[in-house]
């Protein structure tokens, strides 16, 4: 099964000099001719394709390790994070290149802390607490339900009653 | 054009010119990846230190540089070791290793009896040392190199810029970074002959830098690179010539000015120009 990964917050070193399309013939192997398309699957403003990756906003380096995963063709594609170096006007555009690359087939797991995200955008959650994952009704909850959820009341994990084990959590009122 | 026919037929400006010009490329090669990974202070530890192997040379017999480059592959080895290490700093552990090698190598030549003047010729370079053999080997090691460059290169250019996705992509991290350490720990010594272990870095760290200073893509970069390499090394060596200077000075001074000078051309080129797609 090919896998695609975006970790959290990559920052390129500044000694190097590599241009955007560079970046893709190396991590990907995207060929010269299909740098265009691999770019637009993301909305990356191809007006800046010649740009050094250091010259890139954090918004636009999500975008541009986005494009190089996507094309690898992952089935699977992980995102650490995938908010955390993006402002907030880029956040929104994000998210729905994310969804788009969703909507074309690709199973996506988010690694996050945003319960928000999460309750607008996960058909499954599943929660981890200290190694575990968090009891029954918590490890793999339907969209519909956690939308119905106090969010308040999912960041206030209290320790299990029923459980002697330290990382189990439990969730109220799902 | 006298001049130039005349360095051509003089065989020892025949040899360095050979032996510079191997030099200048392998190590401007391995100056694209140091440099950027912060390495350039090994270079520096690795070839002082490598003036044990030397001083083992010199004294108990043996070709000192075989010696040297003994020790500088064990040092590179380390170093690549240690890279990660939680407890240690790489910088750190070459001022250890710099010091250490420096210190042995200086107490071995005390106890040596004698008149020691090949020494100098180790730690500044000297053109008339180089021998067809020294060329030999050289382009031996040139030819190896260059098919480990080519072998490991998509690697060693993802492990400098995003190392967490080249082991995501199954690439051969380590080999490539065990390659990159012992590579240039022995090529190093390989120029101890033109420049000396006091200045060989030199060779490593300006030519990257300087380009870099000019250039806005990888593939720029490297050619600039290499361009500089060649062409520092072998002004260097021509006025070395001409005016009767020490040559590894000569060389390591020719690219301290190329250095300065891309540096000036980088920061005219990058000068802010007003005008519509940088106004916001």
């Amino acid at each position: 099964m090919i896998t695609g990964y975006v970790p959290q917050g990559i920052t390129f070193p500044k000694q190097i000099q590599m241009t955007v399309a560079e970046y893709l013939r190396y991590s990907s192997q995207v060929k010269e001719e299909d740098i265009e398309g691999v770019l637009t699957r993301v909305d990356f403003p191809k007006d800046l394709s010649g740009r050094t990756i250091n010259q890139l906003s954090g918004g636009q380096q999500q975008k541009l390790l986005l494009a190089a995963e996507l094309a690898r063709s992952p089935e699977v594609l992980f995102l650490d994070e995938p908010l955390s170096n993006v402002d907030d006007s880029g956040e929104r555009h994000i998210l729905d290149v994310i969804l788009e690359i969703k909507n074309s087939g690709v199973t996506i797991v988010i690694i996050t802390h945003d319960w928000q995200m999460v309750s607008q955008y996960a058909d499954h959650v599943i929660c981890l607490n200290k190694n575990f994952i968090c009891d029954q009704a918590a490890s793999c909850v339907c969209k519909s339900s956690l939308s119905t959820v106090n969010i308040k009341q999912i960041q206030k994990l209290s320790p299990d009653p029923e459980t002697t084990h330290d990382g189990y959590c439990y969730i109220d009122n799902i | 054009m006298d001049l130039i026919s005349e360095i051509l037929v003089t065989p020892f400006m025949q040899r360095a010119l050979i032996g510079s010009l191997l030099l200048a490329i392998l190590l401007g090669l391995f100056g694209v990846f140091i440099v950027p990974r912060k390495l350039g202070f090994m270079a520096d530890g690795v070839s002082h230190a490598s003036l044990l192997g030397i001083a083992v040379g010199i004294m108990f017999g043996g070709a000192p540089l075989m010696w040297a480059a003994l020790v500088a592959a064990c040092i590179g080895l380390v170093l690549a070791r240690i890279e990660d290490n939680e407890r240690l700093t790489l910088d750190s552990v070459v001022g250890i290793v710099l010091v250490g090698g420096m210190s042995s190598a200086v107490i071995l030549m005390a106890l040596t009896p004698g008149y020691k003047p090949e020494l100098i010729t180790y730690l500044f370079g000297s053109l008339l040392s180089i021998s067809w053999n020294d060329i030999y080997l050289l382009i031996a090691f040139f030819v190896v190199t260059l098919f480990l460059f080519k072998i490991q290169w998509r690697t060693l250019v993802l492990t400098t810029v995003h190392g967490e996705l080249s082991s995501v992509l199954g690439l051969p991290t380590s080999a490539a970074k065990y390659f990159l350490f012992v590579g240039t720990s022995v090529a190093l010594i390989a120029g101890v002959k033109l420049l000396g272990v006091i200045l060989i870095s030199a060779l490593l760290i300006i030519p990257f830098s300087a380009a870099n200073q000019a250039t806005r893509s990888l593939r720029g970069s490297l050619i600039l690179t290499e361009c500089l390499a060649i062409i520092g090394t072998i002004t260097g060596i021509i006025l070395s010539y001409v005016y009767d200077l020490p040559t590894g000075p000569a060389i390591a001074l020719v690219f301290v000015a190329l250095f300065l000078g891309c540096v000036i051309i980088g920061r005219i080129k990058s000068r802010p120009v007003l005008g519509p797609e940088h106004n916001h």
